[in-house]
C-alpha cells in the first residue's frame, strides 16, 4: 500500500494487519503553515511501514510533524526518515516521533531519524525522537536526530569551481534531500516536481 | 596570454576562529608579507615546514572562508588588464581562471561527480558543454587518470579514498582548464605509481591550457615529475628564499632547519 500526504494539514490513523506493508510519503513544501499528525498501529505479525517526510519552512512559516508508531505484534518493521530545511527569519519546524514496542512485539526492527538543515540565521528546529521498548527481544531499535548549519566548506568548494552562490546552495540542498526523495516510492516526475518546488523556495529569497 | 600573471603583493593574512567568534573573535596572523609573481605557463613550487602558512596562501588566493586579508593585495592580469581579486567572490575568481586543489577536498552528499563537473564546466565556460562530446571528454580524462569510471556517478568525494579524492581534483583541473592552478599538497597520500599518473595528467593539461602553477609540497618527489621554474622556501608566513629547481635538491638534503628561528 502506498499513500501520500501532499502539502495539506492532515491527521491520519492506519492499522496494519498481518503481513501488510505501508509506504507513506509526507510533503510539506508549500508556503502555508502545515501540521501533519500520523499514527500507525502495527497490530498483525510481520507488518511493516516506511515513512518518508520532506519539509521546507520559509520565513515566518511553521511546520509541525507528529508520528507515532505502535509495534503491537511480533516481527514488525518500521522505518522513519524525515528531512527538513529552514530558511529565513522565524522559519520554525517541530518534529516529534515516537515508537512504542509492546511486550509481545518481539523481534521488532525500528529506526527513526529526523535531520534538519538550517540555511540561515533566525530559524528554529525542534526535534524530539522517542523510543520506548517493553520487550527484551529486539532485532534493531534506533533513533537519531541531527540539526546542522549549512556547511560553508561545501559552499566554498562548489563556488571555487565557478558555480554561483545560489546555484551552489540549491545543489547542496537538493543533495541533502536526495536520500529521502529517492528512498520514497515516488515516480520520477514526482521526484523532479519536489526538487523543483525546493528550488522555488530557495529562489524566493532575495 | 604571455603577459598574464598572478601577483601576490605584501600579503598579510590572519585566520579567524569562527567557532569562537561569538565569544571574542580570535585572530592569528599567519602570512606576514608575501610577495610572489606567477606568470602564465610557469611552475612555482613552495616548500616549507608544517604550519608555515603555505596552505593559508593557497586558500587566500581562492577566497576560502575563515581568512582575513589585513593588508596587501592579490592582482590578476589577463590580456593586459590588471585587477585586484580581493573584491571578487569565490565563484568570480574561479571564472576568472583561478583553480585551487585543496589538501582535503570536501565531500558533498547527493551531487554526483559528473553532475558537479558539468555544472562547473557550464559556469566557467558560460555555456553548457556539447552533449555529444562531453561524455567522451569526461571518459578520456578519467582514463588518463586511471580512475574507476563508476566514481563519476557517485556523490562528490563521499566515501572516496584519499587517493581517489586527489585524482578527482586533477580531473577537475583537466576539465576546467584554469589559467592559474594552485595545487596544495596534491602529492600527499598518493603512492608512487599514482603520483606519476597524476603528474603526467598535470603536465598534459598544462601543455594545453598553459596555466601558471603553484605547487605546495613537503617533498621533492613531485618536483621530479612536474619540473618547477622556481622554488620558494616558506617559513613563518614569508618567503625566505627563492631559487631554481636546484634549491629543492638542496632542501632535500639539508631540510628546513636553517630557516626556522
Amino acid at each position: 500500500m502506498l499513500d501520500k500526504i501532499l502539502n495539506q494539514n492532515q491527521k491520519k490513523h492506519y492499522t496494519l494487519e498481518q503481513n501488510q506493508a505501508l509506504d507513506l510519503f509526507v510533503l510539506q513544501m508549500h508556503d502555508r503553515d502545515c501540521e501533519v499528525d500520523i499514527r500507525i498501529d502495527l497490530t498483525g505479525a510481520d507488518a511493516s511501514v516506511n515513512i518518508f517526510g520532506v519539509y521546507f519552512a520559509s520565513a515566518g512559516q511553521v511546520i509541525r510533524n507528529r508520528v507515532v508508531v505502535n509495534h503491537n505484534a511480533p516481527n514488525c518493521t518500521s522505518n522513519i526518515l524525515y528531512k527538513g530545511a529552514l530558511l529565513g527569519e522565524n522559519a520554525r519546524t517541530h518534529w516529534d516521533g515516537s515508537v512504542y514496542i509492546a511486550e509481545n512485539a518481539f523481534a521488532a526492527d525500528t529506526y527513526e531519524a529526523n535531520r534538519n538543515l538550517l540555511l540561515s540565521q533566525g530559524t528554529s528546529a525542534v526535534s524530539v525522537p522517542n523510543l520506548e521498548i517493553l520487550t527484551g527481544d529486539i532485532v534493531r531499535a534506533g533513533h537519531a536526530s541531527a540539526t546542522g548549519r549549512f556547511d560553508d566548506e561545501q559552499l566554498f568548494y562548489l563556488m571555487s569551481r565557478g558555480i554561483d552562490a545560489k546555484t551552489a546552495q540549491k545543489l547542496i540542498v537538493r543533495g541533502f534531500f536526495e536520500e529521502v526523495v529517492q528512498n520514497a516510492e515516488l515516480e520520477d516526475f514526482e521526484q523532479e516536481e519536489i526538487l523543483k518546488q525546493l528550488e522555488r523556495k530557495i529562489d524566493a529569497v532575495r | 596570454m604571455q603577459y598574464d600573471k598572478l601577483e601576490v603583493v605584501d600579503l598579510c593574512v590572519s585566520v579567524v576562529d569562527n567557532r569562537r567568534a561569538y565569544v571574542h573573535a580570535e585572530e592569528k596572523e599567519i602570512l606576514k608579507g608575501v610577495n610572489l609573481v606567477i606568470n602564465r605557463d610557469e611552475v612555482h613550487a613552495i616548500m616549507g615546514p608544517n604550519g608555515s602558512g603555505k596552505s593559508t596562501l593557497a586558500a587566500s588566493i581562492a577566497g576560502a572562508p575563515g581568512y582575513k586579508i589585513t593588508s596587501g593585495d592579490i592582482l590578476l592580469t589577463l590580456d593586459g588588464n590588471t585587477q585586484s581579486i580581493l573584491d571578487l567572490t569565490v565563484d568570480a575568481r574561479a571564472r576568472a581562471g583561478i583553480f585551487l586543489a585543496r589538501q582535503t577536498p570536501t565531500a558533498v552528499d547527493g551531487i554526483t561527480l559528473s553532475n558537479f563537473l558539468r555544472t562547473a564546466k557550464t559556469a566557467i565556460d558560460g555555456l553548457a558543454p556539447n552533449v555529444c562530446t562531453w561524455i567522451k571528454e569526461l571518459d578520456a580524462a578519467m582514463e588518463h587518470l586511471k580512475m574507476d569510471k563508476s566514481l563519476a556517478s557517485r556523490s562528490l568525494n563521499v566515501g572516496f579514498s584519499g587517493g581517489e579524492k586527489k585524482h578527482a581534483e586533477i580531473l577537475q583541473l583537466e576539465i576546467l582548464r584554469p589559467k592559474f592552478a594552485i595545487l596544495d599538497e596534491t602529492d600527499s597520500g598518493l603512492d608512487v605509481d599514482a603520483l606519476k599518473t597524476v603528474c603526467d595528467e598535470i603536465n598534459r593539461t598544462k601543455l594545453d591550457a598553459k596555466f601558471g602553477a603553484l605547487l605546495i609540497t613537503h617533498y621533492t618527489h613531485i618536483l621530479e615529475y612536474v619540473e618547477p621554474d622556481f622554488v620558494h622556501v616558506f617559513a613563518d608566513g614569508q618567503i625566505v628564499e627563492s631559487g631554481g629547481s636546484s634549491l629543492a635538491k638542496k632542501l632535500e638534503i639539508s631540510g628546513y632547519a636553517e630557516y626556522i628561528k
